[in-house]
């Protein structure tokens, strides 16, 4: 099999045979969750539950109208403790539901029964249903991305142009992080499921499962459940793909040049070039959603890093603390080696001030980081050496980027591509000066949206 | 020597010529101008701070003269330039010297911090990428985004942590209202005389505002109990003192557990803090 891959890109360390071994974890007896009720890219919503309510597992507690909105649901069954502010895995405190599990029943007392404490939705065959029904329920199930951007599932899957190929996006570039490996090992019907549902919604003809080659065991795995599945049976197309291991290999942009060989444009979207690309957790969480009428309430990440002595692929409720995931003893820290804490990959991910903060839907991943892989090195001046353009995953120039934001030329910036930066940070990763090049670029994008905004606002 | 009287022979009816011809192009090419936008130019201080929201003292006389901007517009000249181009302009406004007030005491010592920052030394990318370098969201940064846009030395970095306003500098332009990326800084007038609650925190919840900064309100509001005036209000969980009542009596001020209230003529502009400064930011 020939391997595809896009141009560009770095070799971080990868990292991954801490935990890649490890099967999945359930977590289970979760007294207490902690759930965001934004915890999607779009407008905010409002609780609908109050404190002292009791909720039941799968239950809405957080919706409102418009169309980049998906509610969020009970993670467990239990009572609402409190509604307030807590710290985000994005670091900003936002509105957050806590709630706390029933307690055991008292001696005698029959415990309540599953079916009483769990309210999922009715299944739906997602093969039987139109697409007004499907999508409702992807929107019902409160799917969004879950590789780590948190794009509301059913605004992807209702594009408004022809679409050619479904992507699974296995990839899986950023170090540490095997939890699409282990998903992909241990649920492969399900992820082909997944592809086939989503091909279904979108009428696409083809589907195809990116790997990158460190997760070439998994290969056969998928194409044995491709085989036996009814779907493809059916006449559907679906196939592995393997790709070169490289970062960031699983950036929707570069997936789709490695596949098709075409470039999504500037400023476009992956349907621009008749592309869907979904991640191996939000395929399976979508099955779920149509078989069992489960809504997102949890999901896999993987707990990683030098200073966790036992590192871990866990299944947890949405909102659980992850101090809970560690005092559960599915995975341990050395409190004494910790340098940082990371939500999300290392590359991608952010920094956070503790590891109380709850697992959320966007969260792939949380890495406790030794005090020799948290060194920050004394940021320099550009040599110009050019490691970072042969780098960018984007073909921009970085250095010509960082030099025009620093100079307050934002309409410069915009015009050599700053909006077309996927902030993947292989740049700020090559470069040997220690450039801080990304967060450059996210303040620079930052101001030049309200630059836009002022000026649309005086255009009026 | 007859070069030389060529040349100058040569020169004079070059000069003349050229002379003749600029002539004849002004008139020919002549823009009409309003002569009002020189006058209010000349009453405008020339600093090109951009405080009035125009590119430069040149683009604000003309928006003035064509009656596209108010003639209160010029902060850095204060009340004798506002009264100066209403005169020019024939209207009436209420002139008045404003000056910045920095709504945070969360120095160094009183406010907790998230952790260790590491990366560009502003405070826009501090809180775009930590939410805010401290533990309260919404406390100064302290990476001094302010002092930079300064154009009148009005402000510095004090050692700890929070910029300083020195008063007889401040023309109240509001570039620090404007940068700020937590909005901690506003404008008063600088006659203005009460209390004012120095923070901006409006996490409604005490505890959480305890554990973030020995200075910040928590809301208890005693403030609003024992005001004799009854002029303070909680406004969006912070206590604003409505300044027509308030008679700086200054109980708030000694009620407060946290020292989060102050008296603006005392506390705020009156006294100059003694606080060594950063030479560098």
């Amino acid at each position: 099999m020939a391997l595809k891959t896009f141009r560009g890109g770095a070799h971080p360390p990868e990292r991954k045979d801490r935990s890649s071994g490890l099967a999945m974890e359930r977590l289970r007896d979760v007294k207490l969750v902690v759930v965001p009720v934004n915890q999607h890219f779009g407008a905010p919503l409002q609780p609908l539950v109050k404190v002292g309510d009791s909720v039941k597992r799968g239950q809405k507690i957080a919706d409102a109208d418009g169309r980049m909105t998906v509610p969020v649901h009970a993670p467990i069954a239990g009572v609402v403790k409190k509604i307030e502010p807590r710290t985000q895995s994005n670091n900003l405190d936002g509105p957050c539901i806590i709630i706390e599990a029933l307690p055991p029943p008292a001696e005698g007392q029959p415990a309540p029964s599953a079916e009483d404490l769990t309210e999922f939705m009715p299944p739906l065959d997602a093969f039987a249903c139109t697409k007004e029904e499907a999508l409702a329920r992807v929107r019902a199930a409160g799917i969004v991305g879950m590789g780590g951007a948190g794009f509301p599932a059913h605004v992807k899957l209702a594009p408004s142009k022809p679409i050619a190929v479904v992507i699974a996006n296995g990839a899986e570039c950023e170090p540490f992080l095997t939890i699409d490996e282990r998903t992909m090992i241990e649920q492969a019907d399900d992820v082909v499921e997944g592809v086939a549902i989503t091909m279904k919604i979108v009428n696409a003809p083809e589907g195809v499962i990116a790997v990158e080659e460190n997760k070439a065991h998994a290969v056969p795995l998928l194409e044995k459940a491709i085989a036996a599945s009814p779907r493809t049976r059916a006449g559907m197309k679906i196939r592995v793909q393997m790709l070169k291991t490289k970062y960031p290999q699983g950036g929707e942009k570069m997936l789709i040049t490695a596949i098709t060989g075409k470039e999504v444009p500037s400023g476009g979207l992956p349907m621009d070039v008749g592309c869907v690309v979904q991640n191996i957790g939000t395929l399976c969480a979508m099955v779920d959603a149509f078989k069992e009428g489960k809504p997102l309430i949890e999901r896999g990440l993987t707990i990683s890093g030098g200073a966790c002595t036992k590192p871990a692929n866990v299944v947890a409720p949405i909102g659980t603390p992850v101090a809970d995931i560690l005092a559960a003893g599915l995975a341990q820290v050395d409190e004494e080696k910790l340098g940082m804490v990371i939500y999300g990959g290392p590359m991608m991910g952010v920094a956070v001030p503790n590891y109380q903060i709850p697992v959320q839907k966007n969260t792939s991943g949380v890495l406790l980081m030794d005090i020799v892989e948290s060194k920050h090195y004394e940021e320099e001046t550009c040599i110009r050496c050019g490691r970072c353009m042969r780098a960018c995953s984007c073909r921009l120039s970085p250095a010509l980027l960082a030099v025009a934001i620093e100079a307050e030329d934002y309409k410069e910036a915009e015009k050599i591509g700053l909006l077309d930066c996927i902030e993947c940070g292989t740049c700020s990763f090559v470069c040997p000066s220690h450039r801080h090049l990304v967060q450059r670029f996210r303040v620079g994008k930052q101001v030049l949206r309200a630059m836009k905004q002022k000026e649309a606002q005086n255009a009026r | 020597m007859s070069v030389i009287i060529i040349t100058v022979i040569f020169a004079a009816i070059l000069a003349f010529v050229l002379g003749i011809a600029l002539g004849f192009f002004q008139k020919k090419f002549h823009v009409e101008r309003d002569p009002k936008i020189d006058v209010v130019r000349a009453a405008l201080p020339g600093a090109n701070c951009g405080g009035c929201g125009f590119p430069g003292c040149d683009a604000y006389a003309e928006a003035v003269a064509m009656g596209r901007a108010p003639t209160n517009k010029c902060t850095a000249g204060g009340a004798a330039t506002t009264e100066a181009v209403s005169k020019i302009m024939g209207v009436n406004a209420a002139a008045e010297d404003l000056v910045a007030v920095l709504l945070c005491q969360g120095t160094k010592e009183v406010a907790l911090s998230k952790g260790e920052y590491v990366g560009i030394e502003t405070c826009r990318a501090a809180k775009l990428s930590t939410g805010s370098i401290k533990a309260c969201s919404w406390g100064c940064q302290g990476l001094g985004d302010c002092v930079r846009v300064c154009k009148f030395d009005a402000l510095s970095m004090g050692e700890d942590g929070l910029p300083h306003v020195n008063y007889d500098n401040c023309t109240g332009c509001g570039m620090c209202v404007e940068e700020c990326p937590q909005k901690l800084f506003v404008l008063v007038p600088k006659s203005r005389k009460g209390s004012v609650v120095l923070c901006s925190n409006r996490n409604v919840i005490k505890a959480n505002v305890i554990k973030t900064c020995k200075t910040g309100c928590i809301k208890c509001e005693i403030c609003v109990k024992q005001c004799p005036e009854k002029c303070i209000t909680m406004v969006n969980g912070i206590p604003v003192t409505d300044y027509d009542k308030c008679t700086s009596c200054g109980i708030c001020v000694q009620k407060c557990p946290t020292h989060a209230y102050k008296l603006l003529e005392v506390d705020v502009m009156g006294e100059k803090k003694k606080v060594p400064v950063l030479t560098e930011v």
